[in-house]
């Protein structure tokens, strides 16, 4: 089983990929800007929150930051 | 290219053109290539007005903001994109804490002295001119063990600008979380896990490479693979 984290959610639609987190970030720092560790960690989390609870193929969730 | 060099006659449309590889070569904006002329001057004047804000309010997350909805713009297909008829679904086999997962990143990450092209593969600006011969290659995994701290990591990628990988891998390769997450029991880590460069043939990662690393990962017990894109 696999999820991916991209931002450029278009990229990920003609793929099928079973679960896609999407974030808001720059391209090359998918995971969250430079040095913001708190950022990247909480993308990290949300992709395993992910992996665990789609429920079907082809998701595509947000990534919404709820720790600030 | 000196100023001497430089045609003053150039058009806009040269100008937008050239950060496509070119004379302004620049990956995060090499998008303006794609776009018209008008809108590619929107988008440069929304970014110069978002730095000037930004040199008084000192907000970096308004002008990111403003260049990744220029990037969602400009790299927008002309045509809308089909999702495939079928997309494989593989549910957890076990709960999250107790599967083992590898992270791939196509990131072009890798431990440093272990550089895929050889101990004379190119920097990251050499790798720019090499842009077509990378997209007509079979793409290589990088092994990089689970214990491997960012200090040891290093990136290249024709694609993107690599540089930010190498001042924080965690932004495209993010190992160093990964094991808080598993040091916080969310997940268990494979001993390995993996760095590619995704600018190269698609057809081939697609058809011959991707399911022989699926093999790889399936031999090592691994049950989930955490993938990043760029």
């Amino acid at each position: 089983m696999c999820v991916a984290i991209e931002a450029f959610r278009h990229r990920m639609e003609g793929l099928g990929v079973p679960r896609t987190l999407i974030t808001p970030h720059l391209m090359g720092r998918t995971i969250g800007p430079v040095g913001d560790r708190r950022r990247q960690r909480a993308v990290v989390s949300a992709a395993l929150d992910l992996l665990g609870s789609a429920t079907g193929p082809g998701t595509l969730t947000a990534f919404e930051d709820r720790t600030t | 290219m000196t100023d001497e060099a430089r045609p003053d006659s150039g058009s806009f449309e040269e100008f937008r053109r050239s950060f496509y590889y070119g004379d302004h070569a620049d990956m995060q904006f090499k998008f303006l290539a794609r776009m018209p002329d008008a809108v590619a001057a929107d988008v440069i004047a929304e970014v110069l007005a978002a730095v000037g804000e930004t040199l008084d309010t000192g907000d970096l997350d308004g002008l990111r903001d403003v260049v990744y909805r220029a990037q969602v713009a400009g790299y927008l297909p002309e045509e809308p994109v089909t999702p495939p008829s079928e997309i494989p679904f593989t549910p957890p086999p076990a709960p999250l804490e107790e599967c083992t997962l590898a992270l791939i990143s196509a990131g072009g990450v890798f431990v440093v002295g272990d550089d895929p092209m050889g101990p004379d593969g190119p920097s990251q600006q050499d790798s720019l001119v090499l842009i077509n011969e990378f997209l007509r290659g079979t793409p290589t995994l990088s092994t990089i063990p689970v214990d491997t701290t960012n200090e040891r990591l290093t990136a290249r990628h024709p694609g993107y600008d690599a540089r930010s990988a190498q001042r924080d891998p965690s932004a495209v390769f993010p190992l160093d979380h990964l094991r808080d997450l598993a040091a916080d029991g969310r997940i268990r880590l494979a001993d390995e896990h993996y760095g590619f460069t995704g600018a190269t043939s698609q057809r081939r990662l697609q058809k011959e490479v991707a399911p022989r690393w699926a093999e790889h990962l399936a031999d090592r017990a691994v049950d989930a693979a955490l993938l990043v894109a760029t």
